[in-house]
C-alpha cells in the first residue's frame, strides 16, 4: 500500500492531536474537508498497514512520577545480540538501537532509553543489566529540554 | 466510565501535563524517513541555552536535550535529526554548525533497531 495524498494529509494532521470530542473524526473531517467515513477508513487502514504505530496518549513520564534516562554501553560485536536482548527484556525500555559514529568513531554503540516508577528502581534495573551482561552502562539523563515532540514533515 | 468522564479525564491529564499529546505516532521509516542521526555536540556551558534554541528551531530536529558529561564523554547537547536521506540530516547539521559556530560533534546513525515502543507506565 502506498500512501495517497489524502492519507498524507490525514497523517500530517493526526501527528498534532486528536480532538477530544464526541466525534473527533467528524471534527477532523470538517477541518480537512474530507468525509468522516473516509478518514476513519483511511486511519484504520494506515494502522493495519503499520504506517501508524499507534493513536494514543503520549505520556510525560516525569509528570506521572516516573524516572527516565538515556543510557549507552560499549559492547563488542559478538555480544551485541545477547546484550540487546537483555535490555529489551525490561518493559520500561522504549527505544534500543545500535549506533555508529559517522564522522568520528565512538566507543559507545548500544543506546537505549529506560523509564521506571522511581529513580531507585531505574538504577536497580541499570545495575542488573550491568551485572548480567558484564558491561558498564552509562546513564545520560536529560538535564535540560529544548525540544521534544516527534512530528514529521510528510511529503 | 461514561464517555463524558473519559473525555474529561483525558482533558485534565492534558491540562496538567501528564499527557503531552493524544496523537498518532507514525512509523517514520515506513513512510520513507529512513535516516535518523543522533548528533551529539560539545557546547561550552555558557552557550548551551543559546545553541540549544538554535538547534531546536530546525523542523528536522525532533528532540534537543542537554545531558551530563563524564570522563571520556564530552558531548553535552543531543539532537535527534530525522530526514528522508542522510544527506538531508547532514544539511541540517551543516546549518547548525554555521549558525552556532560549533564544530565538535559526532553523528551517530542507527544501524539496527532492537526496540521501539510507547512508554509504559
Amino acid at each position: 500500500m502506498a500512501l495517497s495524498e489524502i492519507d498524507k494529509k490525514i497523517l500530517q494532521r493526526l501527528q498534532t492531536n486528536l480532538p477530544l470530542t464526541h466525534r473527533p473524526f467528524l471534527d477532523l473531517a470538517k477541518e480537512l474537508e474530507i468525509d468522516e467515513d473516509l478518514i476513519i477508513e483511511r486511519v484504520k487502514s494506515m494502522v493495519e498497514g503499520k504506517y501508524v504505530r499507534r493513536l494514543a496518549p503520549i505520556i510525560n513520564t516525569q509528570a506521572v512520577g516516573n524516572s527516565a534516562t538515556l543510557a549507552a554501553m560499549q559492547v563488542p560485536e559478538d555480544r551485541i545480540d545477547d546484550v540487546a536482548e537483555v535490555i529489551n527484556g525490561y518493559s520500561g525500555v522504549s527505544h534500543n538501537y545500535l549506533r555508529k559514529g559517522k564522522n568520528k568513531e565512538l566507543p559507545l554503540n548500544i543506546w537505549f532509553t529506560m523509564s521506571a516508577p522511581s529513580q531507585e528502581k531505574l538504577e536497580e534495573n541499570i545495575k542488573e543489566i550491568e551485572d548480567s551482561t558484564g558491561f558498564k552502562v552509562r546513564m545520560l539523563p536529560t538535564t535540560k529540554k529544548f525540544k521534544i515532540g516527534v512530528k514529521f514533515k510528510i511529503f | 466510565m461514561s464517555e463524558e468522564e473519559v473525555i474529561d479525564r483525558l482533558k485534565t491529564l492534558l491540562e496538567n501535563g501528564k499527557i503531552r499529546r493524544l496523537a498518532a505516532s507514525i512509523a517514520h521509516r515506513k513512510i520513507g524517513i529512513n535516516s535518523n542521526a543522533m548528533t551529539v555536540w560539545k557546547v561550552p556551558g555558557e552557550r548551551v541555552d543559546e545553541c540549544g534554541k538554535i538547534m531546536a528551531s530546525f523542523e528536522e530536529v525532533t528532540h534537543c536535550y542537554e545531558r551530563p558529561t563524564f570522563p571520556g564523554w564530552k558531548y553535552n547537547v543531543f539532537t535527534m535529526i530525522h530526514g528522508y536521506t542522510d544527506e538531508e540530516c547532514e544539511n541540517v547539521i551543516e546549518s547548525i554548525k554555521q549558525k552556532t559556530g560549533l564544530d565538535d560533534y559526532v553523528m551517530l546513525y542507527s544501524e539496527r533497531e532492537f526496540k521501539k515502543v510507547g512508554v509504559r507506565i
